[in-house]
């Protein structure tokens, strides 16, 4: 504003008078710093705010929506089929037709009539939906298989017009078991079919067993040729009600009459009885039996509402692969009637006429559930289980949408212990990513947490002394005109790429310090003792002799002594190795040293060529400069008239040092750790490079680890976008990012205190 | 001048593969023929095992057509299928077969599926320390080795002296290298000496198919699993044997008949409209690779070539 000619600053001198470009500049200026630091704080925010966006969905439930009702005329039918892209789903009947139904109403229902031979009925029906095929029991006791072939037709338009046709076998066996089939069950992949069936005999029941298999290379599969699994009569305590194949066609789960579940074992040889599972050994008959994908659990329910998993595992004490109960569901009222799985994932849907409920393996959920007014039987999931099949009594086929993208995601599969398909016991486990669908995954949490902070932490261990020690040596000790020097090679250091430090440590590193712990170990405490021991004798020289070095070179006496020392510990390892560790072969007696043996026999851990060690020296080396220089800055600030004032009241150097510069300049050292700190957890290109990047759960010095930020660069190029590895991989971001802001906001807490107690010495 | 340059870069690319790889090469490969007209970018965005391989056809095809630039980044088979759908890329090289929920996600965004062609016979080789005298190893010592299901059977094999060995392997830890879940080549081994059950938490995982095998060479008590085409001196390559059957090296042979047990198809996927002519480029480079020429630069890179009548039936899918 111009000043008016009356106003008062209008008589002062014109020297006074700051210039306008003084002015404005100032004006702009604080506007710039200020837009600044609040373009800085929405950034941060938008970062928080993305990642955020990105995890959310993890935690969503499932939405099951109808889309469409089908008025199929068919009142008792057998089973639901659908096609991969649930735009042709069939109904079996009772006489064996098979009638294709287009949701969309664009095509007649379409019918292929089974060719039973005269005067036999269908008295039990199975349908793989995985190899698309139906197999169907008969009177005669024969079994009919029907091949269902979709396929799809592109249009001008680009949409896929899915078109059925069905391959009629002839009934077999050609010579027909002793009676009716009345329990029936299919196994196929592209190496082999395998059939079970139960016949009733009379008034006896028994297990038959029809096994195919086909000579596959990498370019051709013959035909199904008979398998020596092939068996009959097979010997069944108790009459057996139904029969489930798994386990790749070599597992076979009878239940029987006595509610027990007998499971048989191909060993190569015979069909061998392996266990008896009693399902609800609190009571309950059971209600369902059947597996999930993957055909290495099985999903029980018993008519009292009991829900349990049993899984096939390799137990310890017997050595057998053998099921046992892992997981134990919410209960389900009254026991399923009805059974859909996916073919994507562990999720199932159990149903009981009106009552449904969509439930994930691995983490033992319910997903959804509901109570319909109208009862709906032979669910089936669609290809994609995007989709849900089931009819009601009249003979309406509804059909509901299904989303639910990450079943996998909770807080209970990211951070507590779960039983996974084949292993022991409950375990944190992280191991994304299988070679096919049927693979389970595993996206614990906590082993990459510990793993960030055990590589921190190593890392730390290393990096601290050294560089603190580093800082005060150069600020206090050692002479200004060196200092000038030294100071910007250790932060030359700093310059170093990651990714150079990582290969140094993978490839040159580790395989030295393998074999050469002991001498690494001596090394350790040779310096320190050789340099306590130096200046120990030194003292004692007469001032004759110690005046011959100038103040702050002594470093030039020490050298040469911790050259001699470390090399002296070096080759000395070997011998305090074969010393100190002995270590004694539990198969043939003989006692020898040997570092690797001895330690994990010792502790119980493992020894690793790539280890927390190799990493901690490493991501230390990376550590080092940043908490020197900025400690060094912090020392070397402390007013000279704090120590000059020490010095002249008669402290020694050292006195001065740990009394008087280290308290005042003890915030600024602090702050230098956290920053250290902040880089070594947000360290990733060392951790990939030298760790294996396995994700151990322990602290040992001499095993691996693999921690948040080495596993985001690892699996995120390969993670689907908005799949649930992609969205867990930014939930282990989030988790990095809330990490160094505590870790940081403590920090800074504590050094704002730090500084306030110190105040009055500035 | 250039078109005299361009037959030496041929001849120099594929002199010593026509030495080395003749006993290999199918002779009923067809020859490949030149065509006019072809320009233009291809990105391969996939399979880190297939990265040199890809580079090699790359470069032999951009000599034969120099107005056409191919772009190859190679880190791992699971990126390819992210890459061909949001259209970064034309070429999708894998070192296994596309899982369903891949094809899945493909489908629901072009509707239609995939193309697939194979290119390369693969084995993937055991690799030890070259001081490891240990002879072979059975699929279900395999197992036991690198897996914590044992869905073979066997019981956990966690030291050498438990396969035999002496000094100095003896009571010492089996080290385990592998491959990152990223690449075709931790799903492929998961899926077929694994049965599809889980490694161990203490695989170390390494970023690329040379890296295990540098990785071996460095660790006397190592063991792990890479392509055939990576093998080095500081390495050995176990045979190994099914079941109780006798142990099988992994040659070209073993490979065909199916008696090694962990051999494979390389892949190709392609983003093939069904309703649409496809485009020359892509077309004519599927007929390089899959030519005499192409073949020759496989038994190059170290890999296995296709028979003539495979490679034929996948030229025929592709152009149908």
């Amino acid at each position: 504003m111009r000043p008016g000619p009356e106003s008062p600053s209008s008589r002062r001198p014109e020297r006074f008078r700051v210039s306008r470009y003084t002015l404005g500049m100032d004006a702009f200026m604080e506007r710039f710093v200020l837009a600044g630091g609040l373009g800085i704080l929405f950034c941060v925010f938008a970062i928080f705010f993305f990642i955020l966006v990105e995890i959310l969905p993890l935690f969503g439930k499932a939405r099951v929506e109808r889309t469409a009702l089908i008025e199929t005329g068919i009142r008792d039918a057998l089973l639901v089929g659908a096609d991969e892209w649930n735009a042709y789903p069939f109904i079996a009947g009772t006489n064996g037709t098979l009638t294709f139904f287009d949701p969309s109403g664009q095509r007649p229902p379409k019918a292929f009539a089974a060719p039973l031979p005269e005067g036999t009925g269908i008295t039990s029906a199975v349908y793989h939906q995985e190899a698309q095929l139906v197999a169907f029991g008969l009177s005669s006791g024969q079994y009919l298989i029907a091949e269902v072939h979709y396929r799809a037709r592109f249009r001008e338009n680009g949409q896929p017009l899915i078109k059925a046709t069905v391959d009629w076998q002839a009934p077999a066996p050609a010579d027909p078991w002793p009676g009716p089939v009345t329990g029936i069950d299919l196994f196929e992949d592209n190496e082999q079919r395998v059939l079970a069936a139960i016949v009733q005999a009379g008034t006896t029941r028994q297990m038959e067993i029809a096994a195919f298999s086909r000579e596959t290379s990498l370019f051709k599969e013959s035909a199904l040729l008979p398998d020596e699994r092939s068996f009959s009569g097979l010997e069944i305590p108790a009459s057996p009600t139904s029969v489930h194949l798994g386990a790749g066609g070599r597992i076979l789960v009878v239940a029987s009459a006595d509610e027990q579940l007998h499971v048989f074992r191909w060993t190569g040889t015979a069909w061998v009885p392996r266990q008896v599972i009693d399902p609800f050994p609190s009571g309950g008959r059971i209600a369902s039996v059947n597996f999930i994908q993957g055909d290495v659990s099985l999903s029980l329910t018993s008519e009292d509402g009991q829900h349990h998993l049993h899984s096939l595992y390799r137990s310890p004490e017997s050595g057998e692969r053998t099921f046992g109960l892992t997981k134990t569901f919410p209960p389900f009222a009254g026991g399923a009637t009805d059974f859909a799985r996916s073919l994507r994932n562990k999720s199932f849907v159990l149903g009981n006429g009106k009552h449904l409920s969509l439930r994930f393996g691995t983490s033992a959920s319910v997903r959804w559930e509901t109570r319909l007014s109208v009862p709906l039987h032979h669910l089936r999931l669609g290809g994609r289980s995007g989709s849900l099949f089931g009819l009601t009594p009249d003979g309406v086929l509804h059909l509901y949408s299904v989303d639910d993208p990450h079943p996998e995601a909770s807080f209970t599969t990211f951070f507590s212990r779960i039983w996974y398909e084949g292993h022991d016991r409950p375990r944190f486990l992280w191991q994304s990513t299988g070679g096919s669908d049927a693979f389970e995954p595993k996206l614990s949490l906590v082993p990459l947490i510990v793993g960030s902070l055990k590589g921190t932490f190593y890392a730390l261990v290393f990096a601290i002394p050294i560089a603190l020690l580093a800082a005060i040596y150069t600020s206090q000790f050692l002479s200004r005109d060196l200092r000038r020097f030294v100071k910007p090679v250790i932060e030359i250091m700093a310059s170093l790429p990651s990714v150079v430090l990582g290969f140094l440590a993978a490839l040159w590193l580790a395989p030295r310090l393998e074999d050469r712990v002991p001498s690494a170990i001596l090394i350790l405490a040779a310096i320190p003792a050789g340099a306590i021991a130096l200046g120990q004798i030194w003292n004692r020289m007469p001032v004759r002799i110690r005046s011959l070095v100038p103040k702050g070179w002594e470093f030039i006496l020490v050298l040469p002594v911790l050259v001699i020392v470390s090399l002296f510990a070096w080759h000395l390892g070997p011998l305090f190795e074969s010393l100190a560790f002995r270590y004694t072969d539990p198969q043939t007696g003989a006692t020898f040293g040997d570092f690797r043996l001895w330690w994990e026999s010792w502790s119980g851990g493992q020894f690793q060529q790539r280890n927390a060690l190799v990493v901690g020296f490493m991501m230390g080396f990376a550590v080092i400069p940043i908490i020197y220089t900025l400690s060094e800055d912090a020392l070397s600030t402390v007013p000279r008239s704090l120590s000059s004032g020490s010095l002249a009241l008669g402290a020694s150097r050292w006195q001065t040092t740990a009394r008087i510069v280290l308290p005042s300049a003890s915030p600024g050292i602090f702050s230098a750790i956290m920053i250290g700190l902040g880089r070594a957890v947000g360290e990733t290109m060392i951790v990939v490079m030298a760790t294996g990047n396995t994700p151990i759960l322990d602290f040992d010095i001499f095993s691996g680890m693999r921690t948040l930020s080495a596993n985001i660069a690892i699996e995120l190029p390969e993670a689907p976008q908005a799949g649930t590895l992609y969205r867990t991989l930014f939930l282990g971001a989030f988790l990095l990012f809330v990490l160094t802001f505590i870790i940081n906001t403590f920090a800074e807490v504590l050094r704002s205190r730090l500084r306030e107690r110190y105040k009055v010495l500035h | 001048m250039p078109a005299f340059s361009r037959i030496v870069l041929l001849a120099a690319c594929l002199c010593p593969a026509g030495l080395f790889g003749s006993s290999l090469l199918d002779p009923d490969l067809p020859e490949y023929k030149p065509v006019s007209g072809i320009s233009g970018v291809l990105d391969s965005v996939g399979s880190d095992s297939l990265n040199n391989l890809m580079t090699l056809w790359a470069e032999a095809f951009q000599a034969i057509y120099p107005n056409v630039t191919i772009q190859i980044e190679g880190k791992g088979s699971s990126t390819a299928p992210p890459a061909l759908i949001e259209g970064l890329s034309q070429l999708g090289p894998m070192s296994r077969q596309m899982k369903s929920s891949e094809i899945d996600r493909f489908e629901a965004h072009f509707g239609y599926k995939p193309h697939r062609i194979g290119v390369a016979l693969d084995t993937l080789a055991i690799y030890v320390h070259r001081d490891n005298p240990l002879p072979g190893l059975s699929m279900r010592q395999l197992d036991a080795i690198f897996s914590s299901t044992f869905k073979r059977g066997g019981d956990p094999l966690l030291r050498w002296n438990q396969l035999g060995l002496g000094d100095p392997w003896g009571p010492r830890r089996i080290s385990i290298y592998g491959r990152n879940s990223a690449s075709g080549t931790y799903g492929f081994f998961k899926q077929l000496a694994l049965l599809n059950g889980d490694f161990k938490s203490s695989v170390k995982e390494q970023p690329g198919s040379s890296s295990v095998v540098q990785a071996v060479a460095g660790d006397r008590h190592g063991i792990g699993y890479s392509g055939i085409g990576y093998r080095t001196s500081g390495v050995r390559v176990l045979p190994v044997s099914l079941g109780d059957s006798e142990l099988v090296e992994p040659s070209l042979e073993n490979c065909l008949s199916g008696k090694y047990p962990i051999a494979r198809l390389l892949y190709l996927y392609l983003n093939r409209n069904p309703v649409e002519e496809v485009d020359p480029l892509n077309r004519e480079f599927v007929r390089f690779i899959l030519s005499r020429q192409g073949q020759a630069i496989v038994v190059k890179d170290g890999y296995y070539p296709l028979p003539a009548s495979v490679a034929r039936e996948y030229m025929d899918a592709f152009t149908r």
